[in-house]
């Protein structure tokens, strides 16, 4: 299990710097106590209860700790952002039924906005100040600063038990909740650990926020190598560059809109990051031109690209760039073979239809999910049975592919109403609704185009009307993550609709290519 | 170019944004700054910056701009702008 790696590991590294943030460091040791007061706090503050625990807080110390700490304890965690509205945050505690919070001690001030609605939550963080119980008297508070370092015996988890929940974007309105077993999470690592070499000496890149599964990816691998977490002080990523020369990073992982961002701040220079040796890329569509010029900034190390849905935990295929001019299709990265023991299939979209070369890209295996967060509904139209295929599940991962003789994949699209954002997924149904919401009118949609190398999302509202567009905009901050706010929003007469009678998300964005 | 109409220039390109966040022109003063406040992202203020060098002929030079003074500050920014069209 997770845990006992995770202990195993901190035992062997002692000595080793485990997190390195801008001046501060912390052992192996250190965050292996700081860990196992965690875990007696939550097993003190709920023994019988084996929900999840919530995390509330950027990365950082504090919340690897908890992370830590939550798995000692035998149980899963949920991340909650501490950027996101609290609306979004609440609604993943509502989903949850999550009763327990560990809360970094610079986000206590979210919490009784976040918690108003609510009582007979358990708080957790490192210590209490005063005022805080007094103005919260619904909620009860423990410290976890004095508890006994000595881990309490915890139960311990079942390979089928959840690891981490997460949500991600949902097509109804409502995110989906994603819960990800151990057993999931150890394929993952078995996979990666094995097929690249990682050391003590390696100091690994930290860029994503906990809600997002590629941050399990960086504590995980590097934790189970016994090398150094480094996790920028100051997040912006307009900061990245300095961050890897001043961490003296050797292993880099982020999203490509970094890189992008990187490259249109002219720091993309040959030879410029020469201590990275590995870098990965996940979460979006790499385009060629820009694993071409990291290639060269890392003075022509390994680049990685990594391909792989939440639901399949972290990344499931992987194609690796060295000297040889990589593969490519319409200008994006080959995203390479699915990895050993994980099995793929294609199926025509929208049908039960098996085909070759070039389908809907379907996954089995051990880093699969077996189901959602209780919702029978997407179960049932996510996790399917192919005929001919024997027994297990499927997940329909809605990403068109393309292979070729050698069993490369290619991302192509998608085959429903999700884009990219920054490697976030987003629904546009879901900004639909919110934005139907605001508009109080049903005829709304969205759409998602490039603009100057960025995606943006536009909102279209029909009904001939014209409303304030700020004070739309305005509502879907309340209620969305800042990557599903529509950047402005267009009024038109009618909606484009499709011979099914749907919107047409198509001609909604070649009207978005006619305006620029 | 002077350090006002630098600014103006700026305020120009963010008029629609400071709608979005009910913020008047007057409340964007040199210690605002336009990331952390949530006004724009970072790929979004690399544009402002990618508009503003169009406008003025010049061209940042962000590997010093991203060690010294928080740039993404109003005051800050309109310096380095100034100082850059400066040394042009």
């Amino acid at each position: 299990m997770l845990a006992d790696r995770l202990q195993r590991s901190f035992q062997s590294f002692a000595a080793n710097h485990a997190i390195s943030m801008g001046k501060q460091t912390i052992t192996y040791e250190a965050l292996n106590a700081k860990a196992c007061r965690i875990g007696n706090a939550i097993q003190h503050a709920a023994p019988a209860f084996p929900g999840p625990v919530a995390i509330l807080g950027s990365a950082g110390p504090e919340t690897c700790a908890a992370i830590c700490g939550t798995l000692f304890s035998g149980r899963a965690y949920m991340p909650l952002n501490p950027r996101f509205p609290d609306a979004r945050n609440r609604k993943m505690l509502d989903l949850s039924g999550v009763r327990t919070i560990f809360c970094e001690m610079a986000s206590l001030a979210l919490l009784p906005g976040l918690l108003s609605d609510r009582k007979n939550m358990t708080i957790i963080c490192e210590n209490i100040p005063a005022s805080l119980p007094q103005s919260m008297p619904q909620h009860r508070f423990l410290a976890c600063e004095n508890k006994q370092e000595e881990l309490l015996p915890a139960e311990k988890p079942c390979p089928g038990d959840t690891a981490y929940l997460l949500f991600t974007s949902g097509s109804t309105g409502t995110p989906k909740g994603v819960p990800v077993s151990n057993a999931n999470v150890t394929a993952y690592l078995d996979h990666v650990l094995s097929r690249w070499d990682f050391f003590e000496e390696d100091r690994f890149s930290q860029t994503f926020d906990l809600t997002f599964d590629l941050s399990v990816h960086d504590m995980m691998v590097c934790w189970l190598s016994g090398a150094c977490l480094c996790i920028p002080p100051d997040p912006s990523p307009l900061k990245l560059a300095s961050y890897i020369r001043e961490e003296d990073l050797s292993v880099w992982f982020s999203v490509p809109s970094a890189a992008m961002l990187m490259d249109r701040m002219r720091l993309l220079k040959k030879d410029a990051f020469g201590n990275i040796r590995l870098s990965f890329f996940c979460g979006e569509a790499l385009p060629v031109i820009l694993a071409e010029k990291w290639f060269e900034a890392t003075g022509g190390k390994a680049v990685i690209n990594l391909y792989g849905p939440t639901e399949a935990t972290i990344a499931i295929s992987a194609c690796e760039y060295g000297r040889e001019q990589p593969k490519s299709k319409n200008g994006i990265a080959c995203i390479g073979k699915i990895f050993d023991k994980q099995e793929y299939c294609l199926l025509e979209p929208g049908t039960m239809n098996a085909v070759r070369h070039q389908g809907e890209l379907c996954l089995r295996g051990s880093q699969v999910i077996s189901e959602y967060l209780n919702d029978e509904d997407l179960n049932a139209k996510y996790l399917l049975d192919i005929e001919g295929t024997g027994p297990g599940k499927w997940y329909r991962t809605g990403d068109l592919v393309e292979e070729d003789a050698g069993g490369d994949l290619f991302y192509l699209g998608r085959t429903d109403a999700e884009v990219k954002i920054l490697g976030y997924r987003v629904n546009l149904h879901e900004v639909d609704a919110i934005m139907a919401d605001a508009c109080g009118t049903a005829e709304v949609a969205s759409a998602a185009a490039e603009y100057k190398g960025r995606m943006l999302i536009t909102g279209f509202v029909g009904g001939g009307s014209r409303q304030d567009e700020a004070a739309i905009i305005r509502h879907c901050r309340k209620s969305l993550p800042w990557y599903m706010i529509p950047e402005r929003i267009i009024f038109v007469e009618e909606l484009p609709l499709n011979d099914n009678g749907k919107i047409d998300r198509n001609k909604l964005k070649e009207l978005l290519n006619d305006q620029k | 170019m002077t350090k006002n109409e630098i600014r103006e220039a700026i305020i120009r390109q963010l008029e629609e944004k400071l709608l979005v966040f009910e913020i008047r022109p007057e409340e964007v003063t040199p210690d605002f700054d336009l990331v952390k406040s949530g006004l724009l992202d970072s790929m979004a203020f690399v544009d402002l910056i990618a508009g503003i060098e169009n406008t003025c002929g010049i061209e940042i030079d962000f590997e010093e701009a991203t060690t010294g003074d928080d740039f993404t500050k109003m005051g800050p920014l309109v310096e380095l702008i100034f100082k850059t069209i400066d040394e042009g």
